[in-house]
């Protein structure tokens, strides 16, 4: 039953903060200097004043502010995004486009990093001290010192141009001569290699850490000394009594991290010609195209709600103690 | 070391004494720690380079004093090379120093005063003001960041001070959970409660009985923080919005990047400064961390 | 407004059912290249990415890369800008300059089927009127089109318009079908996203954020092309990402300085690899520096003219472009050679005739070294701009002028500068486009200084000779009348330099050596490409 109530009670309070960044996100680009009509006019080089006059009028761009924030509010609520200024296309048909690539690319980069970060996590903390943790600690340190765009131009320098073993960028090979549905999934896995392993770097980084901590902490729990005590190998003592516990604050920071990949998007796919939300999010920004800016972020902020939603039930699955608290 | 530390998880077993001086305790620990120390001493000499940098590479950073594309190690007067424009990297990373360094603490100050405002109070007063909180906290969480910094930055024109500002704002979220649950959860520790009976003010006990209690945690994030202000700086530079009147490593790495192939040192020398200083923030975060909290790891050494 | 609504409802539950089936929804499976002309694939990267694959109601350039190659025009040109038959064959004009009469070619088809007639031409003249950005412009004295017969169509003016034969090229003024356009607004048109044209390709798909393909017209009116059996255009935002992409062979040919400048050269010394400056001379882009004329200091002639004496052409195309540009001190580029006059005033390098200007303006430097502070804009569209705007600020500073650089994106930038005018001075490039009266007098013309309107006239210069020249030489039918009209412009402007005409940029096109017949017209890659071949890998 509560498993039920849960979600549920997820949301009840996820739609208030939905309105609330649908409103804040509204106005705050309301502040940005110039308007879609300028920046078709800038491009074209040599427009009227009557036709951007008429532009406006038509777009809806000359109405009071807030008649629009209604009209956006009354939007979202109908999944209407309206359409696209610079594409004269639907929102909704331009996000969804690029939508399932975007979520491929953090998917694939969210899980990486939390296996990778999770098993060097764990390794570090049992050998705690070591030559080995430190190493370890000094890489992943490493990974994340460094800028994304420069590990990400470095890989197509190296893998793409000198040793030619994977595609410098884009989602597919177009036109590409595939002999059935494996070839062409073969062909999609090698042009994601690159963005996702780019992108995953610096999260391997932080999730190893969290990860080699929280091992650490529940290590020293007196629960976990009397298991260790009683003369159970290590690697034992942490899988039966220490990973599922070390994995709370884990996952609670993954939830976290969906809009921080979200943003790292904009970065990585412009580098790697990725068809993604992050650089529509940024071409409609600097083209002051904004229903699609608006509906990348409250997407993507809908999507944070509920993969948070989702931690909290993992969390549930893996802490009895939270149910029993519950 | 019988007293559990004060910032450990509201699951430890709590007890009525007053944690005493944590700062100074942990300061004797954090001494002991040899990568701290490193990472100390690393930042201490990068930050003496930023402020004599007038004196250790006179003149403007941006002046086009060489031939294009030197390479590091080939002319005495540019050492590190120059850039695409014959600037002297050399100038530019000791003047850059100042910009990274500002940006990242600059930014990271506006994080840790936001957010342990927000925080506090979430925590402190609890009922309606934590929830209207909370639902904020949430909402800038929600938000993609540096998206939301992308956005901020093109709506006021990039100059250091938007630059940091928009950082400052988007990294306040997390400081304010972490903070809101520490006061939850010294709230109701007994030296709380007893300062509550003898009649303090909420200002007092907020400052002066709990936040000095709860700041470690708050204090190792800082470090990273800080780390990951200077590389945001560095992906904005890369998408062509930093302050152009300003040399930074992320300014001198973005505009590399163009000439990575032909000539990989003018983006490697700023990214390495990069990698150091944040491997320093880190290893001082490590330390800090451990010092506050040692059971976490220092035991187990 | 119901049945679109339900369209983005189906739209996004289309988008979540694909999300059951990540991370690898949606593979298309393309068939392989047609058998048989073994004309091959060519792979085209384009940036940026088009919003429209025709360019219809868009003049972006992205937009204009990719039209032709479906949508023709009536008129191609070549390197000197003299106009060859596309579907026009030929044109006549009345001796006033009134009435142009068009001959168009036989026998062309639509991609669906249907004959290319007069009406097609008559109707797409007077949309692009309508809806076209420069249109509105480029036809504004066009009165009526005639379609006498099928294969004849033909233009009645209300004044003189000399530059109009020279803006019927493909990119620029687009024929469209009618019996696709006449219904519903034209600017969402359907065909916008999936062009129907008469042009040697034929559209097939195009995935957005990522690439368009295209395929051989089997029944393309020149018999014989096009020569390739496919074209994939790829959309490549990053520089560094397209350097990749050239030199590891997955792209073939890209355009308008597709890499860094400081990468050219490295590319060039590749052995798959070359790279041409032709194909500039329909757009020449001219790099300014243009003045707020109203600025308490760039007001006074002797202070701008100081400004141009500070700055070294040579520096800008050595160390700013890597020598991908070529001095041009007027406002025709040197490369329109019907109009350029090389005799005008060039302002060479001469700092002490700079610093005697400005004490003569009475600008004398200040204690600390300055004469006086200014900030310097530069339109962010172009990435050298800021480096051109570092050297400003060095060669300003040795003449006691302090400059602080501002970075914005566009759209601030126009508002900056074209709505608020709260600007000193700025770097900008503006096209030489077709004609100068189409694309130089906006900058000049006094009647142009319009607020709110992107590259009109921002330094806000006003000389009524001026005006009166640039006036006569829009209506004036005898071409030599209209070069001694614009040339006596061009040597009051020179002189007077409310902006600094410093380089055209000499975008460069790389390739791999297995292309070849890419840059065949005068407006280089946004040609139809019907020409183009390549060899096998």
């Amino acid at each position: 039953m509560r498993a039920i109530l849960a979600p549920l009670k997820v949301l009840a309070h996820t739609v208030p903060t939905s309105v609330g960044i649908a409103v804040v996100t509204f106005l705050l680009v309301q502040l940005a200097p110039g308007d879609a009509v300028d920046v078709f006019a800038g491009e074209s080089g040599a427009a009227t004043a009557e036709t951007m006059a008429g532009l406006r009028r038509a777009l809806g761009l000359d109405l009071p502010l807030l008649d629009r924030l209604l009209a956006h509010l009354s939007g979202l609520v109908r999944f209407d995004f309206g359409c696209s200024i610079r594409y004269n296309a639907p929102v909704a048909s331009l996000v969804a486009e690029r939508l399932p690539s975007t979520l491929a690319l953090m998917g694939c980069a969210l899980a990486l990093a939390l296996v990778v970060g999770i098993l060097l996590g764990t390794l570090m903390a049992c050998t705690a001290g070591s030559w080995l943790d430190r190493g370890l600690s000094a890489v992943i340190l490493f990974f994340y010192s460094v800028p994304g765009f420069w590990i990400g131009l470095m890989s197509i320098v190296f893998f793409a141009v000198r040793l030619g073993v994977l595609p410098t960028g884009g989602m597919e090979t177009i036109g590409g001569d595939f002999s059935g549905p494996g070839d062409a999934l073969l062909d999609r896995l090698r042009h994601m290699v690159l963005p996702t392993v780019s992108m995953a770097l610096f999260f391997i980084a932080i999730y190893a850490r969290l990860m080699r901590s929280s091992t650490l902490q529940v290590l020293g729990l007196d629960h976990v000394r009397v298991a260790a005590a009683k003369g159970l190998p290590r690697w034992v003592v942490v899988r039966r009594h220490v990973l599922r516990n070390a994995l709370l604050p884990v996952t609670t920071m993954a939830g976290v991290h969906i809009g921080a990949m979200l943003g790292g998007a904009i970065v990585i796919e412009t580098v790697f010609s990725w068809p993604g939300l992050g650089r529509l999010a940024y071409e409609a920004l600097m083209s002051r195209d904004f229903k699609i800016l608006l509906a990348i972020l409250f997407l993507s902020s809908i999507l944070v709600m509920f993969t948070n939603a989702l931690v909290d039930l993992l969390q549930l699955w893996l802490d009895p103690r939270i149910r029993r608290r519950r | 070391m019988t007293a559990p530390s004060p910032s450990a998880p509201a699951a430890v077993a709590e007890t009525a004494a007053r944690p005493s001086r944590p700062t100074m305790r942990a300061l004797r620990a954090l001494v002991g720690s040899r990568p701290a120390v490193a990472g100390l001493v690393v930042l201490g000499l990068v930050a003496l380079v930023a402020i004599l940098a007038p004196f250790v590479a006179p003149g403007d950073p941006l002046a086009m004093v060489a031939r294009p594309f030197v390479r590091p190690g080939v002319s005495g007067a540019v050492p590190l090379g120059s850039d695409a424009l014959g600037r002297d990297l050399f100038a530019g990373v000791v003047h850059g120093a100042r910009a990274s360094l500002v940006i990242g603490l600059a930014a990271t100050v506006v994080g840790l005063l936001v957010g342990t405002l927000v925080g506090a109070t979430a925590g402190y007063f609890g009922g309606r003001a934590d929830l209207v909180l909370v639902r904020l906290i949430e909402l800038f969480q929600t938000i993609p960041n540096f998206v939301l910094v992308v956005v901020m930055v093109a709506i006021v024109q990039p100059t250091i001070v938007t630059i940091t500002l928009a950082i400052g704002i988007v990294s306040w979220p997390p400081v304010a959970r972490l903070v809101r649950a520490e006061f939850r959860a010294l709230g109701a520790r007994d030296f709380v409660l007893a300062a509550r009976a003898a009649g303090c003010g909420d200002l007092h006990m907020m400052l002066r009985e709990i936040l000095p209690n709860a700041l470690p945690p708050v204090i190792s994030t800082a470090s990273v923080m800080v780390a990951s202000a200077i590389l945001m700086e560095s992906a904005l530079s890369f998408l062509g919005m930093g302050d152009p009147n300003l040399v930074s490593w992320g300014a001198m790495v973005g505009a590399g990047r163009d000439s990575l192939r032909s000539a990989w040192h003018v983006s490697a020398v700023p990214g390495l400064a990069i990698v150091v200083v944040v491997l320093a923030l880190n290893f001082v975060g490590e330390g800090l961390e451990e010092a506050f909290d040692p059971r976490r790891t220092g035991e187990r050494r | 407004m119901t049945r679109s609504r339900g369209l983005h409802r189906r739209a996004l539950l289309a988008s979540a059912a694909s999300l059951v089936a990540l991370p690898f929804a949606g593979i298309e499976s393309l068939s392989a290249a047609p058998t048989g002309a073994g004309g091959g694939t060519l792979t085209y990267a384009v940036f940026p990415e088009p919003t429209s694959l025709v360019a219809i109601s868009t003049s972006g350039g992205g937009d204009r890369l990719v039209s032709a190659k479906v949508v023709e025009g009536l008129f191609t040109y070549d390197f000197e800008l003299k106009p060859k038959p596309q579907l026009a064959l030929s044109w006549s004009a009345t001796p006033d300059g009134l009435e142009y009469t068009f001959n168009l070619r036989p026998n062309v088809k639509w991609h669906d089927g249907k004959p290319f007639t007069s009406a097609d031409v008559a109707f797409s003249l007077l949309l692009v009127k309508e809806i076209h950005p420069r249109g509105r412009a480029t036809f504004a004295n066009v009165r009526a089109v005639r379609t006498p017969d099928p294969l004849t169509a033909v233009v009645v003016l209300s004044a003189p318009a000399p530059y109009l034969v020279y803006a019927l090229a493909a990119g620029e003024t687009p024929i469209v079908p009618k019996h696709v356009y006449e219904t519903g607004d034209p600017r969402t048109n359907p065909a916008n996203q999936a062009p129907i044209g008469t042009g040697p390709f034929v559209f097939k798909s195009w995935a957005k954020g990522s690439h368009a393909v295209y395929e051989r017209n089997r029944d393309y009116w020149d018999a014989g092309k096009p020569h390739l059996d496919r074209l994939v255009v790829r959309f490549i935002p990053d520089a560094g990402a397209r350097a990749a992409a050239l030199e590891s062979g997955e792209v073939d040919i890209s355009g308008g300085n597709p890499v860094a400048l400081s990468d050219l050269d490295r590319l060039k010394a590749l052995p798959n690899l070359a790279i041409t400056t032709e194909g500039n001379n329909y757009q020449p882009q001219q790099v300014q520096l243009e003045f707020n004329v109203a600025n308490r200091y760039f007001k006074d002639q002797r202070v701008r003219q100081a400004v141009a004496h500070a700055l070294d052409r040579k520096v800008i195309v050595d160390t700013i472009y890597f020598g991908y540009a070529i001095p041009a001190p007027s406002p025709i580029s040197p490369l329109d050679a019907r109009f350029f006059d090389p005799t005008v005033e060039t302002y060479p390098l001469d700092p002490a005739n700079a610093e005697a200007l400005l004490d003569a303006a009475g600008l004398p430097r200040g204690a600390n070294g300055n004469r006086f502070a200014v900030t310097l804009d530069y339109n962010p569209f172009a990435p050298e701009r800021l480096q051109l705007a570092y050297y400003v600020k060095q060669a300003l500073a040795k003449i006691g002028i302090d400059v602080t650089i501002r970075t914005q994106d566009f759209p601030t930038f126009v508002k900056r500068v074209y709505t608020d005018r709260d600007f000193d001075f700025e770097i900008n490039g503006l096209s030489n486009i077709v004609d100068p009266t189409v694309g130089v007098q906006r900058a000049y013309w006094s009647k142009n200084i319009i607020k709110g309107v992107p590259f009109s006239n921002g330094s806000g210069y006003s000389n009524p000779e001026v005006d009166r020249l640039l006036e006569a030489a829009a209506i004036e039918p005898s071409h030599e009348k209209r070069v001694q009209l614009f040339n006596a412009f061009q040597q009051i402007v020179a002189r007077e330099v409310p902006l600094i005409n410093l380089v055209t940029k000499l975008a460069a096109t790389v390739y791999n050596q297995r292309v070849s017949d890419h840059t065949v017209t005068g407006d280089g890659l946004e040609g139809n490409f019907s020409d183009v071949r390549v060899a096998a890998k």
